[in-house]
């Protein structure tokens, strides 16, 4: 696959972004609204998603990778990997199959990634549990993921309105 | 650009919700709907009448279980369960066979390991035997 | 193509779903207590259930360890074997004599084929400390000099009893021990207002009362041939129901399979045509060793014995399965025992 320098220094720019906006997150208190084991803003999906229809699922894909490696190795947790890769290879599988659907806008393609993360997060935590008591918190994480999903879709459309001027921001 | 994204939110955008939710909502009633069915057997084993394993027949892959220096290994297949091997002298709980109905259960008195199967009333309340 | 895609996306969402936990809502208060050699499961209702459930098992431990075991110290019954042949005496309301009475009544009602004193047998056969061994015929005809009722003299006077065992006899009230204890918690859980519970102990089951939603229990009696399945449902209230069997207390030794209920007039396990033996009675303790009577009597020993015994106004009522596959029980179970007819037996009510 050829890949110009300019997309190759664009990906690693939107890794470190993510990256920022992972740690960055954890600063917002949602706890306090929203009591639920496992819940957050999820600000990383906008980077998943920006990157799969500016650059391309495969861009996506390894900005994701590096992203969940680089975060589970800085905050020194490598259980944090499979929560983090699970859920966000679910979200950008979803992402990917529903960005082709034309009727659908980046929010309704956005809420579902979001709802997709939450549940691949949750199957992470069965798996590392060994035991099925997670499932009960998943409908409520699901429906906070209807506002998370909004609010990333909604900083996406910004994101690609400030990038109008540039090669990825503009429409064809 | 791959593809430009639809910025602003469209009604088709709703369908996605309308999905996320019914999946909650599927999710939430999950517990009341397992409950109910008549296959839903539960495996419970338990350790001088403490239980150490509680889970449906249909995930439960056997196991191990170490007590008053015995050692039984209990094998689900088929819907059942049964004592697969045991270190204890006297092998009641070997003879004992599979069972695979509500209210049945093996137990190996040396180890005081209980395996029992708890579910929908199956006709009976107790069984002697 | 986006109605297939949501589609898509909500089975894919769905699959991950896992089967969850289907939780039995259990009713009652259960526990489960390991006392007299075997696994008892108790399971009352009722406003003081927990109560009566704390009761019950204090009550079987002490009567475990305090009274009828042969080996725990501090046991009256170990203390009686230990006596050498001396006369023990024991206080009017002490439970032990009385347990004896009752086991010598049913020895003589069913002429020896119960027979409390064959300690010394059991223990050559190894059944009592699970170290199972096949006793040689002197041994055997040895030990058996030493057992039988007429050994042991009991009385009971205006001060208590005294209880005399001679000729080396030694007492085993594992035939009769569960049964009585059912009996007991049985009026324990009556004086705490207990209407309604089931007890399993070691398989000796006693249901009281009625289900909560005011039927009778109903209980399953095992297939001897395959213990996954059943011979059929009695449905009882405030009935013991007490089965012996040979499936599964066993050993084998050189292609010989040794089951647990030995004959006292042989020493050896008993062979009597039946496989299995199921009494219905409304005592404890008379169920448990009719039980074991039946067992050795054999089919015909066993309805004698019943009829004689209704004679002087004991009754009581039989399942009887034969290794010949047939399944006969006595004409009272006939309302209230429903045959499995997948079993594959062949049943006949008896008048």
């Amino acid at each position: 696959m050829k890949i110009t320098v300019r997309q190759l220094t664009l990906c690693a720019v939107l890794a470190a972004l993510a990256l920022a906006l992972s740690y960055m997150e954890s600063f917002f208190p949602l706890a306090l609204l929203v009591p639920l084991p496992g819940v957050k803003l999820g600000l990383a999906n906008i980077v998943t998603l920006y990157a799969l229809y500016a650059l391309g699922f495969p861009s996506a894909l390894s900005i994701l990778l590096v992203r969940c490696t680089l975060g589970a190795l800085f905050a020194g947790n490598l259980s944090a990997l499979l929560f983090s890769l699970l859920g966000g290879v679910s979200a950008l599988l979803v992402m990917a199959l529903l960005s082709r659907a034309k009727k659908l806008s980046i929010f309704g393609v956005s809420v579902a990634g979001a709802a997709a993360h939450n549940c691949g997060q949750v199957c992470a935590a069965m798996i590392t549990l060994g035991s099925s008591a997670p499932l009960y918190y998943l409908p409520f994480l699901l429906l906070v993921s209807l506002f998370t999903g909004a609010l990333s879709g909604l900083v996406t459309a910004f994101l690609f309105r400030a990038m109008a001027h540039t090669p990825y921001g503009k429409e064809n | 650009m791959k593809r430009f994204p639809e910025l602003k939110p469209t009604k088709w955008d709703a369908l996605v919700v309308l999905a996320v939710v019914l999946l909650a909502l599927g999710l939430a009633a999950r517990p009341f709907l397992a409950a109910r069915t008549a296959d839903a057997l539960t495996v419970v084993v338990s350790i001088d009448g403490e239980t150490v394993e509680r889970m449906p027949l249909e995930r439960y892959e056997g196991g191990s279980y170490e007590s008053r220096g015995y050692t039984v290994r209990v094998a689900a297949e088929g819907g059942a369960v049964r004592v697969a091997e045991s270190d204890c002298p006297n092998q009641d709980c070997v003879h004992t066979g599979a069972i695979s109905r509500a209210g049945q259960s093996i137990v190996c008195l040396p180890a005081r390991v209980a395996v029992t199967l708890e579910g929908a009333s199956a006709g009976y309340d107790v069984i002697v035997g | 193509m986006k109605k297939q895609l949501a589609a898509l996306l909500l089975t894919i969402l769905c699959a991950l779903s896992l089967p969850g936990c289907g939780e039995a809502v259990p009713s009652g208060e259960a526990r489960t207590v390991y006392a007299m050699d075997t696994v008892m499961n108790l399971t009352v209702y009722g406003e003081n259930a927990a109560s009566a459930l704390e009761g019950a098992e204090k009550e079987l431990h002490t009567l475990d360890e305090a009274v009828l075991s042969r080996t725990a110290e501090g046991s009256e019954l170990a203390a009686l074997n230990a006596a050498g042949g001396e006369t023990v005496h024991y206080a009017a309301d002490d439970a032990l004599p009385a347990l004896i009475q009752t086991a010598l009544a049913i020895s003589d009602a069913a002429n020896g084929a119960f027979d409390p004193t064959l300690a010394p047998v059991l223990d050559a056969w190894g059944f009592t400390k699970d170290e199972r061994r096949v006793p040689s015929a002197d041994e055997l005809s040895s030990l058996l000099s030493r057992t039988g009722r007429d050994k042991v003299t009991l009385t009971e006077d205006a001060d208590g009893w005294t209880v005399t065992l001679l000729d080396g006899a030694q007492l085993d009230l594992g035939g009769i021990a569960k049964g009585y204890a059912a009996d007991l918690l049985r009026a324990q859980l009556a004086a705490e207002g207990v209407a309604s519970a089931t007890l399993d102990l070691g398989g000796d089951v006693f249901v009281m009362g009625k289900k909560s939603d005011g039927s009778d229990w109903r209980v399953a009696v095992k297939d001897p041939a395959d213990t996954d399945s059943y011979l059929g449902i009695l449905t009882a209230s405030d009935k013991f129901i007490v089965t012996s069997g040979v499936y599964e207390r066993y050993f084998e030794e050189n292609g010989v399979r040794y089951h647990h209920i030995i004959d006292p007039a042989t020493g050896c396990p008993a062979e009597s045509g039946l496989v299995s033996v199921t009494v219905v009675c409304e005592n404890g303790a008379w169920a448990d060793a009719l039980s074991t009577a039946c067992f050795v009597l054999g089919t015909d020993g066993a309805l004698d014995l019943r009829a004689s015994l209704a004679a002087q106004g004991t009754d009581f009522e039989l399942i009887l399965v034969t290794d010949d596959g047939r399944v006969r029980y006595t004409g009272g179970l006939a309302p209230i025992f429903t045959p499995n007819e997948e079993s594959g037996y062949s049943y006949e009510a008896l008048s």
